[in-house]
This record gives C-alpha cells, sequence and structure tokens, in this order.
C-alpha cells in the first residue's frame, strides 16, 4: 500500500512531451546516401532520472516517406529537465527511397525549399516505459541553417 | 447616418477599454550568466533573463521559456521551463535559467579546459496574461565568460606554482609563513 502511494506521488500530472526540433542539417543528398541531421527536444516531467529506450520516427519529404529512424545514442535524461534526443536519418544508399523523391532532391540541390516532416515516438524508461508523440513539420534547405 | 455615426463611436470607445494601454513585453537582458562546475563530470550554465512589461496596467505570467544554450559555437542542450513567473504591470521581471552540461563537450584533446568561453543564449518566452493573450518573445544573448573555479581548485594551482616555481630553483621567493618564521628567529637571537 505505502509503495503504491509512493508510486503514485511520484507520477507527475503531465507526461513528458515533445518541446521542439532544432539545428536541421541535410549533409548529403545524392546516388551514394542521403543524410539529414535533426535535434529534437523533449521534457521530462517526471521526478526522476530516464534513459532513452527506443526511437521510431518516420521522415517524409513533400509528403512522400523518405524512410525511418530508429538508430539511437545512449541519452541520459535528468529529472524535471528538457533533454536533447539527436535524430540522425541516414540511407546507404539511398535505392528506392531516391527514386520516389527525386524531385525532392532536385529541389534541395538547386537551393530550394522542401517540406520536411517528422512522424513517430521516442520512448523513455522512466517509471515504466513511457511513449513521447513526435510530430513537426518545416521546411529544409540543402546544407545548414 | 446617425445611428451609423453612433455605431462607430461606441465600437471606437469600446476598443479603447478594451487595450491594456502602453505597450509590450521586451526582452531587456541577460544577467550573471555563469559556467560552474568544470572540475565536476557535469557543469552547470545558469543565467538571469530580464524582461520588461511595459503594459500600464496588464500583469503577466510566464508560461514557458525554451533557450538554446551554445558554448564555444557547440550546442550543449536546450533549458526548458514552464515554472511560472509573474511580471507585473510596468516593471522587470528576471527569469532564472540553470542547465546541466557534459563538460566533456567543452574538454580539449588534453582534457583541459579554456580560460574562457563564449556562451550563447537564443531562446523564447512566451507569457500569458489572465485572459488568456500570449505574447512570445525572442531573445538572443552573447556573451564572454571565464568559468567559475572552485575555491579548492585555485588554491591547488597556486600551490601548483610556488612548487614549480621552486623546482626551477627559485629559492628568493619565499612563502609569507616562511618569511614570518625567519623575522622571528631573528627577533629571538637578537634578544639573547
Amino acid at each position: 500500500m505505502l509503495l503504491l502511494v509512493s508510486f503514485t506521488d511520484d507520477k507527475p500530472v503531465q507526461d513528458p512531451y515533445f518541446v521542439k526540433m532544432k539545428g536541421f542539417k541535410v549533409l548529403s543528398f545524392n546516388l551514394q546516401k542521403i543524410e539529414i541531421f535533426s535535434t529534437s527536444v523533449f521534457y521530462n516531467t517526471y521526478k526522476n532520472k530516464a534513459r532513452l529506450q527506443e526511437v521510431d520516427v518516420d521522415v517524409y519529404l513533400d509528403g512522400k516517406l523518405l524512410g525511418k529512424i530508429v538508430n539511437q545514442d545512449d541519452v541520459a535524461i535528468p529529472k524535471l529537465s528538457a533533454f536533447d534526443v539527436p535524430l540522425l536519418f541516414k540511407l546507404e544508399p539511398p535505392g528506392p527511397a531516391l527514386r520516389n523523391s527525386l524531385w525532392q532532391g532536385t529541389k534541395l540541390l538547386t537551393g530550394r525549399k522542401v517540406k520536411i516532416k517528422y512522424e513517430g515516438f521516442i520512448k523513455l524508461r522512466v517509471v515504466g516505459i513511457i511513449p513521447i508523440k513526435v510530430k513537426f513539420e518545416d521546411e529544409i534547405l540543402y546544407g545548414l541553417y | 447616418m446617425k445611428n451609423l455615426f453612433l455605431l462607430v463611436l461606441l465600437s471606437g470607445v469600446l476598443l479603447s477599454c478594451n487595450r491594456s494601454g502602453g505597450g509590450d513585453i521586451t526582452y531587456k537582458n541577460a544577467y550573471n550568466v555563469s559556467l560552474n562546475g568544470l572540475n565536476k563530470k557535469r557543469g552547470e550554465v545558469s543565467a538571469l533573463i530580464a524582461f520588461q512589461n511595459n503594459y500600464e496596467s496588464t500583469d503577466f505570467k510566464l508560461k514557458d521559456v525554451n533557450v538554446d544554450i551554445l558554448v564555444d559555437g557547440i550546442d550543449v542542450g536546450t533549458y526548458f521551463s514552464t515554472q511560472p513567473v509573474s511580471i507585473k504591470a510596468q516593471s522587470e521581471a528576471k527569469v532564472p535559467l540553470s542547465y546541466s552540461i557534459d563538460n566533456s563537450k567543452l574538454q580539449n584533446e588534453d582534457g583541459s579546459y579554456a580560460s574562457s568561453f563564449v556562451v550563447e543564449l537564443n531562446g523564447t518566452a512566451t507569457f500569458t496574461n489572465s485572459n488568456g493573450v500570449e505574447e512570445a518573445i525572442s531573445f538572443k544573448h552573447k556573451e564572454t565568460i571565464q568559468p567559475v573555479v572552485p575555491k579548492k581548485q585555485r588554491k591547488n594551482a597556486r600551490e601548483e606554482k610556488v612548487t614549480s616555481s621552486d623546482k626551477d630553483g627559485d629559492d628568493t621567493k619565499l612563502k609569507r609563513s616562511e618569511v614570518r618564521k625567519l623575522q622571528k628567529m631573528k627577533r629571538r637571537q637578537g634578544q639573547e
């Protein structure tokens, strides 16, 4: 009973949530590889430290699915704090993904903006496994800005 | 025609009553920007970000603030807080920022640190009033700071300096305590 009370005391009013995306860099977009880097920022509402358990985010260019980000670094997450999760989308060689997004690639290489969308979730290991929804849309340019 | 004129006049009066008057909320400056705990695994960037409420009679509360922190151009993380800080009409409020950083990002190849760092704070603060009206203020601050070195570390560094000067054969430089001891001995000899 005491354990149950202490557990419910630790549970925050709001679950951890997605804050923003920052630092977009289209590192390469060619026949050899596609590399897009960004950093997502989340907020840990728990009074406990956490660890990143899983990343599962789909990447879309102009509404067309480019692929999935499943890579993950070991991210230490402090209690009641914002934390960064680096998201590196990498396809090497790009194959069908490049064929499907040839027009978007041409737009990027000619200095035009392309709509990018991230949709999926990350999971935190805290007092259990907590999923956090990721949904973000913006326009990107080749290179960094 | 008369009714139309009255309607325009009335709406004008209502609109002027609805106005909070004055202006807006502005970013003033960032104070006490510091970098602590470089002797530990994780350090801390802290600062006070000041805002001015220029409204004549409307109080606001901080809804959230998010600040990208860059040290020497390296993105060390994003500070985010929803702690409510109230900012009264025609007054200033300071929002505290404290963010734990991974010191290894700032270390040189040999594990040492630079003597000074350029800290950049790029962020947005959103304030809200009792009517639910929101104001988002973006701000940028750049400052060169010297990291705070703990007392103990400063003492060790001083002692190292003294011992290194001794090793170099610089015997002419004596510690104050040693000088005092010599003076005492001379006085005693004189008395005898």
